[in-house]
């Protein structure tokens, strides 16, 4: 059969291709074990169970390597443990099976209070474990299985003793090291001597840790080496100089302390990354024996640029790249460090900064440097657990203004209620009724309704926006008529970004009852992930969310469904009492004017007549589609828990109509610095 | 920038730089040799085979580099194959093993998935018969296999 063909095969379509191929080569190709597991990992595991690995034993071999298995390794830091991880040749045996077929390790760190000097014990005997398990594997020509290997939080407390005493892992390409500490970048020299072949290194804070560091500072220890700038030269250039990192593509790293000269060579060692991570780093010049930190008091907008354009010269594919300097009090790059960032970068399409830093100015800058319209992603995400709003980030003008964002993850940013109320509804209602605790100093700004420039500072340029993580705020501190700011804020958001798919909103109150207009944002049709986060929450019924049901009800429920009766509907407008109707307030109005030119009608925006309009939409005669067809998720989280027993019964609810949305009533678990910061770098 | 590769029955093929260096042994040969006219010699690629890696590489040389995390997660692997690539694997069949050597990761992967979409959907049996395999398990081994547990995800 050798040399022959399949023409004459049984098989058609794709398997066509195989006419060409000639056996021996098969035989060939399929006998290399990469190459067979390679082919086979295109297979979906079904497949792979079913099928594959009944073929032969080698198919079955291959098909078992496949199988993503995790071993959890947990350094035991007691003095008698520490005993016997040390040189014991059970242990090795023991531990070699589980060693040998994972596919990820992850070493965690019994936590019991030891001593530096057990710590370094029980490092050095699970270190002699693991080097004589990879050795085996090594002189019995064994194929790792090892890929990632993951140094979660309190496994590494001293880099420079700890790192070399790791085996060589070739086969690893993904790194993981969980540490809130500061490092210096020397370090990576030892990271990549053990481990070649790296594709991805992360070196960043774990929630926990975060969290820990809140209750005690002392948690964050600095993870200090001593070198004089010879020193560093010396492993720059010397025998230990970085290995050529051909295959990192994403590199990850908060709280380092950079260099020029060392940074310089680990981007030269790695020119095809695609992804980097310069979080909360500190830059510092070792100059003989010392070493000065740059800090605000020098020119830092030339110090960024320079590390920016450094990147730039060596890593020309970069597609994410994100810096910013610890610099106390703030954390991020200045004006002339963005705007050199977007000219290095002319490919780049997302900015990736802190929350901290864009300013008015900022964004003057880039319009007049026409880089605005470039950007189709822009994350302003918080570098700082402990950030919660940073109101001075021009998010209005920035969603005014950048025609071609889709996504804009903005979290703690804030965007005022006042500048969403485009028909000054609020302000009436303030005027006829103020609330009791209302700061009545402070005048309430009108928008004006027949200004072309006002209405084109309101209505959103970027009509395509898919993603958007907001604050939203107050500029003149009111506490009542809470349910009909919700009723202006879901009412605006819901005409004005109508191809949403992820939307995350935060403010202090949000009301919950049908008449907050919650509902309304079942206008988004492409919604997936819906997540509120909110201090204060009125009562509510869990009924508020009848609508919440992907369905109408059937005629014959309409009766109990909110508002549907006449007298329900006039009650709306009760507390408007005093206010004149849209279709007489909103004449002439330049800002409806301008939504119809992008094809929205703001006419409504504000006024019950909002939700009634839903009303009649929903409950049409014509056959209405399921609202929400894609949603996947849906998160309601209040801090106050006073309405527990309500949020159990709206989830119940929601979980009961909604069966495969992720539906989530609580406390909030997470903040944004851990659920986008860390998540998204 | 040119570099001149040399195939394993001694013919020149003179080829741009950032072509050849599509190749991550090519790029590493030329990282560690530096500047240099010597041409470099691929002993396992015929001038059949290497024709064809170059002129995929030359339809590929401006694809943006691949991002692991997108691609490696087996769970997020697509067996799609774009219509140039499909056409130009229905002409040669050694380019797995060449893209194996050379270290060519996405000529690799459309070779792995055209032969992968080959394999879906047939029988133990058509497989061992498609690409000449013997059923090396006795029936009692078959069984056991059967018998296994069913293999987890993430376990």
């Amino acid at each position: 059969m050798m040399g022959a063909t399949f023409r004459n095969s049984q098989f058609k379509g794709t398997d066509e291709l195989i006419f060409y191929f000639s056996i021996l080569d098969w035989e060939v190709a399929l006998g290399i074990p990469e190459v067979l597991e390679h082919i086979l990992s295109f297979l979906a595991l079904k497949n792979r169970q079913e099928v594959a690995r009944f073929v032969c034993k080698q198919w079955y071999a291959a098909c078992k390597n496949l199988i993503p298995t995790t071993h959890n390794w947990v350094l035991r830091l007691t003095p008698r443990s520490t005993i016997q991880d040390t040189n014991n040749d059970s242990d090795v045996d023991n531990k070699r099976d589980l060693i040998a077929s994972a596919h990820t390790i992850n070493l965690r760190v019994e936590k019991t209070g030891a001593s530096y000097t057990e710590r370094s014990h029980a490092w050095l005997g699970m270190m002699d474990t693991f080097s004589r398990i990879i050795c085996k594997q090594d002189n019995r020509r064994e194929h790792s299985r090892l890929r990632t290997l993951h140094l979660k939080e309190g496994v590494i407390w001293k880099f420079a003793e700890q790192i070399p005493l790791l085996p060589c892992l070739i086969t690893v390409s993904t790194l993981r090291i969980d540490m809130i500490a500061k490092w210096d970048i020397i370090h990576l020299f030892a990271i990549f001597k053990v481990c070649p072949n790296l594709e991805e290194l992360s070196i960043k804070p774990s929630l926990a840790a975060v969290k820990d560091s809140l209750r005690d500072s002392a948690v964050v220890h600095e993870q200090k080496v001593v070198l004089t700038s010879s020193q560093e030269y010396d492993l720059i250039s010397g025998t230990n100089a970085l290995p050529a990192l051909t295959r990192l593509r994403t590199s990850i790293f908060y709280n380092m302390t950079i260099t020029l000269p060392a940074l310089t060579a680990f981007l030269q060692a790695s020119p095809l990354l695609v992804k980097l991570i310069l979080a909360r780093c500190n830059h510092v010049v070792r100059q003989g024996q010392d070493v000065s930190l740059l800090d605000a008091t020098q020119d830092h907008d030339h110090q960024d640029t320079s590390i920016i354009r450094l990147v730039g010269a060596h890593c020309p594919d970069l597609k994410t790249f994100h810096l910013s300097m610890s610099r106390d009090p703030w954390c991020g790059l200045g004006s002339q460090g963005v705007v050199a960032l977007l000219e290095t970068f002319s490919h780049m399409e997302a900015c990736h900064l802190t929350d901290e830093l864009f300013s008015p100015n900022l964004l003057m800058g880039l319009n007049t440097a026409g880089l605005t319209n470039r950007i189709t992603t822009l994350n302003l995400l918080p570098t700082l657990h402990t950030s919660y709003q940073t109101p001075k980030i021009p998010l209005r003008e920035i969603l005014c203004s950048f025609e071609h964002l889709v996504h804009l993850r903005a979290p703690t940013a804030v965007y005022f209620v006042e500048d969403m109320d485009l028909h000054n509804v609020l302000d009436q209602l303030y005027a006829s009724n103020p609330g009791k605790n209302d700061d009545l100093s402070r005048q309430y700004r009108h928008i004006p309704t027949n200004d072309p420039v006002a209405a084109r500072q309101r209505v959103w340029a970027c009509r395509g926006l898919k993603t958007l993580h907001m604050s939203i705020g107050n500029r003149v501190s009111r506490n009542s008529h809470s349910t009909e700011a919700s009723l202006v804020i879901f009412g605006f958001l819901s005409r004005m970004a109508p191809r949403l798919q992820e939307l995350y909103l935060k403010r202090y109150a949000i009301t919950m009852t049908f008449e907050g207009g919650l509902a309304l944002l079942t206008r988004i049709r492409d919604l997936e992930r819906l997540r509120l986060v909110t201090v204060h929450c009125p009562l509510w019924m869990h009924s508020d969310l009848s609508w919440v049901d992907p369905n109408p009800p059937p005629k014959w429920e309409r009766l109990m469904y909110p508002l549907l009766r006449p007298g329900q509907r006039k009650k709306l407008w009760e507390p408007y009492y005093g206010i004149s109707r849209p279709e007489k307030a909103t004449k002439g109005s330049m800002l409806v004017e301008r939504g119809r030119e992008f094809g929205i009608d703001l006419s409504r925006v504000g006024y019950p007549d909002d939700l009634l309009e839903w009303i009649d939409d929903r409950h049409s005669e014509e056959e209405q589609a399921p609202s929400w067809p894609k949603l996947e998720s849906f998160w309601i989280e209040v801090l106050d828990g006073k309405s527990m027993s309500f949020f159990q019964k709206a989830e119940a609810f929601t979980r009961k109509v909604r069966p495969n949305v992720d539906a989530q009533f609580c406390q909030p678990q997470r903040d944004d610095f851990f659920l986008t910061t860390l998540q998204f770098y | 920038m040119t570099v001149i590769l040399v195939s394993s029955d001694n013919q020149d093929f003179k080829v741009d730089k950032e072509v050849a260096e599509r190749s991550i042994l090519i790029k590493n040969m030329l990282e560690d040799v530096g500047e240099s006219d010597s041409p470099i010699p691929l002993p396992n690629v015929t001038a059949a085979v290497l024709t064809k890696v170059i002129e995929y590489c030359e339809h590929h040389r401006n694809d943006p580099v691949q991002v692991p995390e997108e691609t490696d997660d087996p769970r997020k692997r697509s067996n799609d194959i774009e219509e140039w690539d499909m056409k130009f694997m229905q002409v040669d069949h050694e380019i797995i093993l060449a893209a194996n050597y050379l270290d060519i990761k996405p000529l690799l992967d459309v070779g792995c998935k055209t032969v992968a979409n080959i394999i879906k959907g047939k029988t133990p049996e058509e497989i061992r018969k498609a690409f000449n395999i013997v059923n090396d398990f006795t029936p009692e081994e078959e069984a056991q296999i059967k018998k296994e547990n069913e293999w987890a995800e993430d376990r």
